[in-house]
């Protein structure tokens, strides 16, 4: 079966080749003239980016966002995008950028630029029941693993260590299908398994391993205006936010481990 | 109706003392009053199953059902109004199916084919990766967001099999009826709008609903492409949440909402048919 990725991306490829785009003006004019800042986040990346019940998108990547449009002196508006469709929305101009759990891959920047800084990072861990004393990730050659569908994590995993990723629609279906046995684990970032092993449903799992394949994340913004006004502003307020401890700061509010990059990076842009 | 006079009875409906018309009723009410049922006790024994305790689940539940109505709203928006577009499309190209010009009949059947054989989801992708987020003409912009592209491609589908639809029903229209309205000297398009399409409406109503209560099945397809209908939100919701037991009473519900409003259509659409049976 053709994954869904590939023929995105080959269904893009036919699109950017019917379509004419119209000559965009320089961002950063466009989003102060409008006076709106579009931001692409996610919905389903609990607690970066999820829905309340009233329907607004909320949680760590939204307050970033919403602090960039602060600093340009705009309104914001967030977008609502999902993994399969977050880099169509940014080329057809729905949106101005992507903060949208995405990270920084060579494949994505042959399509669009990574504002540089990155302003996170994470990386590959499993959850898997006490009783399985994973010990190294050797251990999960030929195993089955569960995933949800179109991460990064499974595929790795695939790469790597040979491990059959069993992909979910959902992170919740990969839990209840690690509940009920399908697999020996959950692949995801190493940050959310964490917060999810201190809960009591996950009484008897574990985080195991030592993270591996530790990947950054970047906003997203259109190919070749990293280097515009738009995008090194966007550069400016990444390296403020790590310089001020503001990162630090809303990755506590959210509830989410203490995150190595966060602290080397606010070392390193200090003053 | 004046065809209840000279029908003849089913062997099965002629043993029942109960008028036809009311007995239709009756099966509508109690089909609706147990689609009722189902809504409110699916879920809550999903709910019961998953985790023993119903109370909270019913909370979290409760929390979210306003979002999700709204989500199901959107699919009812996108079904109503790909049928709209689909029907009136759907009607001119079945009438060119049964044209007297060669070149208008071959288009018309293969268009008609194109869209009845490709998976509607390959026809959302379509509008979706095909059609800009938004069109300009001058100073004008339309935007298209993906609900509207995805009621483009739900179009197209519905476009063809009421075409299929239309062509059928004409078709099954005697031969005489043509030749009477010819001696008549009516013009071939008063034949079609005077005398035909009146007589092969009520064959088309009940597979017209028929796909329609196909389609609406179809609408949590646009949730691979982003748009935020039921599906979409139901998801979010239980990723909001973060608890696997929700899965089963959150899918549940949803499922309890397409039923309820669905089974009615579809007992509907099965009276319509016995009574529009074709009786000789």
């Amino acid at each position: 079966m053709i994954s869904r990725r590939a023929l995105t991306l080959g269904l893009s490829a036919i699109a950017v080749g019917a379509l004419t785009l119209s000559a965009h003006a320089e961002t950063l004019d466009a989003v102060k003239k409008k006076g709106v800042l579009s931001v692409g986040v996610k919905a389903d990346s609990r607690p970066w980016g999820y829905l309340d019940p009233q329907g607004q998108p909320i949680g760590m990547e939204i307050d970033l966002a919403k602090n960039v449009a602060d600093r340009l002196g705009v309104k914001f508006e967030a977008v609502i995008v999902q993994s399969s469709n977050r880099i169509q929305f940014l080329e057809q101009g729905r949106v101005d950028m992507l903060i949208a759990t995405m990270y920084d891959t060579p494949e994505r920047r042959r399509v669009i630029d990574m504002v540089q800084p990155h302003y996170y990072s994470a990386a590959t861990n499993i959850l898997a029941p006490k009783s399985a004393n994973l010990k190294s990730w050797e251990e999960l050659r030929g195993k089955k693993v569960c995933g949800q569908q179109g991460s990064v994590y499974n595929k790795w995993i695939e790469r790597t260590y040979g491990a059959s990723a069993m992909s979910l629609p959902t992170i919740e279906e990969g839990y209840a299908a690690l509940r009920a046995g399908n697999c020996v684990g959950f692949v995801y970032n190493d940050l959310l398994l964490e917060m999810a092993a201190e809960q009591p449903i996950w009484a008897g799992y574990t985080v195991p391993l030592k993270s591996e394949d530790r990947q950054y994340h970047s906003i997203g913004v259109r190919k070749g205006e990293a280097e515009t006004p738009f995008g090194k502003k966007l550069s400016e307020i990444v390296i403020d936010w790590h310089r001020t401890g503001y990162l630090k700061e809303l990755n506590k509010k959210w509830g989410i481990p203490a995150n190595e990059y966060l602290e080397e990076a606010a070392k390193k842009y200090a003053r | 109706m004046t065809q209840h006079t000279v029908e003849h009875q089913h062997p099965l409906s002629a043993r029942s003392s109960v008028p036809r018309g009311r007995l239709a009723r009756t099966a509508l009410t109690a089909g609706f009053v147990l689609s009722v049922i189902v809504v409110v006790t699916v879920p809550l024994y999903g709910a019961y199953a998953a985790t023993g305790t119903s109370a909270g689940t019913l909370e979290t539940l409760a929390k979210w059902a306003p979002l999700i109505l709204l989500g199901f709203g959107l699919n009812l928006l996108m079904s109503f109004i790909a049928m709209g577009i689909g029907t009136v499309a759907g009607v001119g190209l079945g009438i060119a199916q049964v044209s007297q010009v060669s070149w208008v009949r071959r288009a018309a059947w293969a268009a008609t084919e194109m869209f009845r054989n490709t998976p509607t989801l390959i026809l959302l992708f379509m509008a979706m990766f095909l059609l800009p987020f938004e069109l300009r003409f001058g100073d004008l912009v339309i935007a298209l967001p993906p609900w509207l592209k995805a009621i483009l491609g739900f179009s197209l589908s519905m476009m063809a099999y009421v075409s299929e639809i239309v062509r059928g029903g004409l078709q099954s229209i005697p031969t005489t009826q043509w030749e009477a309205a010819e001696a008549l000297a009516f013009t071939r398009r008063d034949t079609l709008r005077l005398v035909i399409i009146p007589q092969c409406f009520k064959q088309m109503l009940p597979p017209w609903m028929n796909v329609y209560a196909i389609m609406i099945m179809s609408t949590p397809l646009a949730s691979i492409l982003g748009v935020h209908e039921g599906l979409t939100i139901t998801r979010s919701a239980i990723s909001a949440e973060g608890q696997p037991e929700l899965l089963a009473p959150f899918y549940l519900f949803l499922l309890a909402l397409f039923f309820v409003y669905s089974y009615p259509i579809s007992l509907w659409t099965l009276r319509l048919e016995r009574r529009y049976a074709i009786k000789h």
